[in-house]
């Protein structure tokens, strides 16, 4: 049964559009990735969810509620970002102590025990952490929670990376102690790919697509090889009403070579046979293939340098 | 049996409010610990406020020097202004929505805290009158005496905290009105307020022959205990239902 349900949903600034008639479902007690560029209106929509921000138009259920100022959804929310701020007087002990007595499953173990494997200082202030501790001590904050809705906007901004893999296994052990509804947004795909569940991925406001990170492992496929062992390739497997609706991304990687990202489901052979024919088959990664969906131009960056 | 029935835990408005009021007592302790500091300062400003009366013969000269303690009232009132101003600004509103709030728990939590500090300033800067006092009396030269000495009647004291905590209140009230409606409505709308507040209630403005400040004398020209508490009152009722009212649909910016 889905928990999240957005139906048509827009929010407008003015006359900018940050979510245009966008709608979704996030099932409950899973773990889904929020993707996008910057400006796709992620965190626009994490406010929408936590009942920050009002939708301008459409629908937007959570729990079969409507989110905006109402307690009960609060209540059972936690919605991490870098703009949570704490009291100037308390020190991140206090902090934690204060903060359990809004969360009813709130684990003072996990909280204290995360805590001091951080190796956060109990009597600093909030507003000295460095960027990469603030976002760890919110992220302990977050996990020891344990709310039904747990909302993290770029959870790992400023963490090294040791400490990104330590956060994203004890998310993924808490949450398999705990099941909950997780929605982490991020640029950091190809580290969150193996915690995620679920891919929603924004592109200015709309969604591209939403699906299994499993099944979008194998959305598409890249070919490497000969120019024209490649472009013969296009022309002979490619199905559609035009060839190029399957092709991602056209990359020209070195004279007369060509690196090309299709669609798995708009070829028309198995790739098995297509190896044969001395081209290069790759897999594409996650974080990749996001790119390629959500980039304006084919080429990438390279059109840009493209003169005459 | 709904979703929400299944995997929600009750939320009780009264318990998030009591939860709120608490970690917003602890956290915002620092603005308490200034206004004690306003206060000790203020016993100093204090002794500078006597006023002299003297008469004379060839004989004898009487010289009465009286102290007034409005000077501690007159600092308490700033400070609520300025720490019910805070409560709606920006940088409070972040605190208190990055744990679970809404509208309705924000503004009642937040009334509760302004009547608290309004008792707690209203009965020290009532009770400043003991130290003022003493210090006084310290400071007497010879031929010199404090007239009543050092005792105060607990009536006058008890009857002067209830008036300072509904000042207290009532200005603490307009201030959380004002910055409500700049957070909700419109900045430049709360600063024009501001500066009518000012004008019509303290009477900086003529225009002719007419004083268009006398909004304060409502309250100050009241003669009656029992009709100023109900104008205070009445007035504080308005102030908060308007500001949940108008506060409603506005967004957390966080």
């Amino acid at each position: 049964m889905s928990e999240i349900e957005g139906l048509h949903l827009t929010k407008a600034y003015g006359e900018l559009h940050a979510i245009q008639d966008l709608s979704f479902s996030i099932e409950a007690n899973t773990i889904t990735g929020l993707i996008g560029r910057n400006g796709a209106g992620k965190t626009t929509l994490l406010k929408m969810i936590a009942g920050h921000l009002r939708p301008t138009r459409g629908e937007l259920k959570v729990f079969d509620q409507r989110p905006f100022d109402n307690l009960v959804i609060a209540g059972n929310t936690i919605f991490v970002n870098d703009s949570m701020t704490f009291p100037e007087s308390f020190t991140l002990q206090n902090i934690l102590k204060e903060v359990a007595t809004f969360y009813p499953n709130w684990n003072q173990s996990i909280a204290q025990g995360l805590f001091d494997y951080f190796q956060l200082n109990p009597h600093q202030c909030h507003s000295n952490l460095s960027k990469g501790s603030k976002s760890t001590f919110q992220a302990v904050i977050g996990i020891a929670s344990r709310c039904p809705l747990t909302l993290m906007d770029e959870p790992t901004t400023g963490m090294d990376s040791a400490v990104r893999k330590d956060f994203y296994r004890a998310l993924l052990k808490d949450y398999i102690e705990y099941p909950r509804t997780v929605i982490l947004s991020s640029h950091l795909l190809g580290e969150l790919e193996d915690i995620l569940e679920d891919i929603l991925l924004l592109d200015q406001g709309t969604k591209k697509l939403q699906m299994s990170t499993l099944d979008m492992k194998q959305y598409a496929l890249g070919f490497r090889g000969n120019a024209q062992a490649i472009e013969a390739l296009l022309r002979g497997h490619l199905r559609g009403d035009t060839p190029e609706e399957g092709i991602l991304r056209r990359e020209e990687f070195a004279k007369g070579s060509l690196y090309v990202v299709v669609k798995a489901e708009n070829l028309a052979v198995g790739y098995e046979r297509i190896r044969r024919q001395d081209v290069e088959v790759m897999p594409i990664a996650l974080d990749d293939l996001c790119n390629y969906l959500t980039a304006k131009t084919k080429g990438g960056i390279d059109d840009v340098f493209k003169r005459g | 049996m709904s979703l929400s029935e299944v995997r929600l835990a009750p939320v009780s408005l009264q318990q998030i409010i009591a939860k709120q009021y608490l970690y917003k007592l602890k956290g915002h302790s620092g603005l308490v610990f200034i206004l004690v500091v306003i206060q000790m300062l203020s016993i100093l400003f204090s002794l500078g406020t006597r006023s002299s009366m003297s008469s004379s013969n060839e004989f004898l000269q009487v010289i009465v020097n009286s102290y007034s303690g409005e000077i501690f009232l007159i600092f308490s009132f700033i400070w609520m202004v300025v720490v019910a101003s805070f409560l709606v600004s920006q940088p409070y509103q972040s605190i208190e929505f990055s744990v679970v709030n809404n509208r309705v728990t924000s503004h009642l939590s937040n009334i509760l805290l302004i009547f608290t500090y309004a008792a707690f300033a209203g009965i020290t800067s009532t009770l400043m009158a003991i130290p003022q006092r003493v210090l006084i009396l310290m400071t007497l030269e010879e031929s010199e005496f404090l007239f009543g000495g050092l005792q105060i009647v607990p009536g006058d004291l008890l009857l002067g905290s209830l008036v300072a905590f509904l000042y207290l209140l009532l200005f603490g009230a307009t201030a959380y009105f004002i910055q409500t409606i700049s957070l909700s409505l419109s900045k430049k709308l709360g600063i024009i307020l501001w500066i009518t507040l000012f004008a019509f209630g303290f009477g900086f403005i003529r225009i002719f022959a007419f004083q268009i400040g006398n909004l304060l004398n409502f309250y100050f020209r009241e003669s009656s205990l029992g009709l100023f508490v109900g104008k205070v009152i009445g007035s504080i009722i308005l102030l908060f239902g308007l500001s949940i009212l108008i506060s409603q649909r506005t967004e957390v910016k966080r």
